[in-house]
């Protein structure tokens, strides 16, 4: 006989049949996410160092980093419920059965994997900080926070410190040093360079200097320790799609997404070529976000209409503050930006799923993909403007928004 | 103190974890840190041991000064490149092979960076390297990109013992070819000074350059140059074109053909001309000529001037075309009106007022460019009727 469950996310496997549970999902996610750290280590330290440009120490840092990372989120959330708990509980024991439901590593460890390798500790300190008690624990703890705690401590960090994080950003690790075409730019840092410019998009001047698109998709590009392997993270998702603890179509949705909107653009920017939006979905944080944070199943919605509405907004939000906005990236302000309106979007396509055929559910419908299409225009005529040589049905499309 | 363990042990540990972190991992960090120099200067070494075939090691030295000047060409002044270090490289028996010149030259922009290895085993330049620039870069591959291998292989295994050492410029990337090849030439006095290598010359002196305004010749030789050469000090005017190569005798005692071979190289360096008026056209029929000069594009500034019918006066001057690109969309320093303002202050105030007006701020290259055609034309005026 089924079992639910209700109350806040996560509850899909509060207590089936087998007694699985949340510690389940969270254990699986945990593997999900080893490819991609054994490839980070392997990328930014084992390989580097068997080239001989790095010593041994060098080559453990990316390992260290990493556990590093989830050792400062489990450490503040523990000392977090020693100081909230009750005298009883203030030991060992108490705590850690705390610890035990609230997995406290995870939001470290994708912190860790979003950050450069080489920001200083006492960075990656503050934003653990950020994330686990900030981001989870004062909203209520796990199950409760509205933000992705990784993300909102990635982001606190990324406005706050930015100058010292990229001041180190430049290198990625010790092999690209030597790699005079690297120059130190992420790919994407040489995309923002055609902001304007009125050159068209060129696969020598975005793809060329780091090889081929093959490289992007092993991940052998610069790029925060976490990002850059998008076959790392493809093993992770099927992982976690067999074990059922995300749902496929979000991140197909999402990264459908980016790659038509980008392919629009690279067409609007004079090259039609596939090769544009394969390069902006395997390039920055879009895959990592789509399998490791769009899943999340606490930031975002819970029924899968939901889910649908989320990616696509996502993926849109993502394409626009790439290309219209300031900075080179984009997936961590759209999450930041969709994980408040996850309640909403969960609301709506709750009622449009129940009342599809009565005025309610048509309401929410016309709301969502109005406001949805809306966006998708605009990202389009806004990017087509910074990207591109004047063309006149950009320009007429101008004039009437 | 089990007590304590039991209720302050979480708090104890937390904290003595995270002190452990902040310090040991804060120390780990910082060497991570502190390795990047170390990688980029390990680096840095063997992209300069690379320029050097059997080169094996470096040894800094202090190279002898000298004192020799370029013309800046964006900011038509001189300066002295900038010695950044010196190299000698030896060869595993520790036999001195070569010598390496880190450079900072000028181009359109100062802090253009190249590391120069000359084999002193046969006084070659053997290649460059590109250290640093500040020069105009464009995704797009315009300006500084337009130097692509067919520009830098101008460099590898160049002989050092000839009077000519220019560099064939990439038009669009002109003041940062210059910039090159000015690094080539000074590596050259650098290298003359420290290994006693002696710079070929001629006896050859650039008395006067001046532009031709002979009608029936100016077309195709638009400079002339007066020069004295030989020991017997024999003077002729030769024509030269806007590239100051050699064209042909205008008067005189026809000169040898090593000084026609490198009468471009003793003009340069003579700087009597820097800025040069080219491209020029005369339509005999309307009494038309039309110039072209060089400003920041490489498409340049045409200027058409129109003669009477006796041709003895200018009746007009009007800016045919212009790609430059100087106001507040390109150069946030440019307070002026929109292009072509400059080159058209230029013009009006020497039609309605005869001057030359003094430099633009912010659109001086364009200026230079514009003064260069508005003296040429000044000087055509008074051949015409007398400065009148």
């Amino acid at each position: 006989m089924a079992r639910f469950a209700g109350g806040k996310a996560p509850f899909l496997r509060i207590a089936n049949e087998k007694g699985e549970n949340t510690k389940r999902i969270m254990r699986d996610f945990l593997i999900g996410l080893m490819p991609v750290i054994l490839f980070s280590w392997y990328k930014n330290g084992i390989q580097v160092y068997l080239d001989g440009n790095i010593n041994v120490y060098e080559m453990l840092y990316p390992l260290f980093f990493i556990i590093t990372g989830g050792l400062l989120a489990y450490v503040m959330e523990g000392l977090f419920f020693y100081i909230t708990s009750d005298k009883k509980e203030r030991d060992f024991k108490g705590v850690l059965r705390k610890l035990n439901t609230s997995f406290a590593i995870i939001p470290g460890v994708i912190l860790a994997l979003l950050l450069p390798l080489y920001t200083p500790i006492w960075i990656l300190m503050f934003a653990a900080f950020i994330a686990t008690i900030v981001g989870k624990m004062l909203f209520g703890g796990f199950g409760n926070n509205v933000f992705n705690p990784a993300l909102l401590g990635y982001a606190i960090v990324g406005f706050t410190f930015s100058g010292i994080v990229t001041d180190i950003n430049v290198i990625f690790n010790g092999s690209e040093i030597i790699i005079d075409s690297y120059a130190g730019a992420t790919p994407l840092g040489v995309l923002s360079s055609f902001r304007g410019s009125g050159d068209a998009l060129s696969y020598s001047a975005l793809v060329e200097p780091y090889g081929n698109l093959w490289d992007f998709f092993l991940g052998t590009i610069p790029g925060a320790l976490g990002e850059t392997s998008a076959l790392a993270i493809l093993i992770g998702f099927l992982w976690l799609t067999y074990r059922k603890v995300i749902k496929w179509f979000t991140p197909v949705i999402y990264i459908g997404t980016v790659f038509v909107i980008s392919w629009l653009i690279g067409i609007i920017a004079g090259d039609s070529g596939v090769w544009f939006p394969t390069y902006s979905i395997l390039t920055g944080g879009v895959m990592f976000a789509a399998v490791y944070m769009a899943t999340e199943p606490v930031t975002t919605p819970t029924n899968p209409l939901g889910k649908i509405f989320f990616a696509l907004f996502l993926g849109v939000l993502t394409v626009l503050f790439r290309f219209v906005g300031s900075l080179p990236e984009g997936v961590g302000t759209s999450l930041i930006v969709m994980n408040i309106f996850a309640i909403p979007i969960d609301t709506y396509s709750g009622i449009i799923r129940t009342k599809l055929t009565k005025k309610p559910g048509i309401a929410y419908a016309s709301i969502l993909i109005g406001v949805l299409l809306i966006l998708v225009v605009y990202t389009l005529v806004a990017s087509g403007s910074m990207y591109t040589a004047n063309l006149s049905f950009i320009n007429a499309w101008q004039v009437i928004l | 103190m089990k007590n304590i363990l039991k209720t302050k042990g979480v708090l104890i540990v937390s904290i003595l974890l995270l002190l452990i972190i902040f310090i040991f991992g804060g120390m780990f960090s910082r060497y991570m840190t502190e390795q990047i120099s170390v990688h980029q200067e390990e680096r840095y070494r063997d992209s300069l041991l690379e320029l050097v075939e059997n080169g094996k090691t470096l040894e800094t030295f202090e190279p002898t000064e000298v004192d020799v000047t370029y013309t800046i060409l964006s900011e038509d002044r001189e300066y002295q490149p900038e010695i950044i270090e010196a190299y000698y490289v030896r060869d595993d028996n520790e036999n001195l092979v070569a010598v390496i010149y880190v450079l900072s030259t000028f181009g359109c922009e100062d802090g253009l960076v190249s590391a120069y290895a000359i084999s002193t085993e046969n006084n070659e330049l053997i290649n460059i390297k590109v250290i640093s620039h500040n020069e105009t870069v464009s995704v797009a591959g315009q300006f500084y990109n337009l130097l692509d291998e067919s520009f830098f292989n101008q460099f590898e295994n160049k002989n050092l013992d000839v009077i000519d050492l220019s560099i064939d410029s990439k038009a669009g990337a002109t003041y940062s070819s210059r910039a090159f090849e000015q690094g080539v030439k000074f590596a050259r006095e650098l290298y003359a000074a420290d290994f006693e290598f002696e710079i070929p010359s001629l006896q050859l002196t650039i008395n006067d350059v001046y532009y031709n305004y002979d009608f029936s010749t100016m077309v195709d030789y638009p400079l002339i140059a007066d020069v004295t050469f030989g020991r017997d000090n024999n003077v002729a005017s030769i024509y030269i074109d806007s590239d100051f190569t050699y064209q042909g005798l205008a008067s005189g005692v026809e000169p040898p053909q090593e000084v026609k071979d490198n009468i471009k190289v003793y003009v340069e360096d003579s700087k009597i001309i820097n800025h040069v008026v080219e491209d020029m056209s005369y339509n005999e029929t309307n009494h038309e000529i039309v110039v072209k000069v060089f400003g920041y594009s490489s498409q340049g500034i045409t200027v058409t001037v129109t003669l009477n019918d006796s041709e003895t006066a200018i009746t007009n001057i009007v800016l045919t075309e212009t790609h430059e690109s100087y106001d507040a969309d390109y150069n946030a320093r440019y307070t002026g009106n929109d292009v072509p303002a400059v080159e058209e202050q230029y013009i009006d105030e020497y039609l309605n007022n005869d001057v030359i007006i003094d430099t633009v701020a912010a659109a001086t290259v364009t200026s230079d460019a514009m003064e260069a055609v508005i003296e040429w034309i000044d000087g055509l005026d008074a051949t015409l009727n007398g400065g009148g």
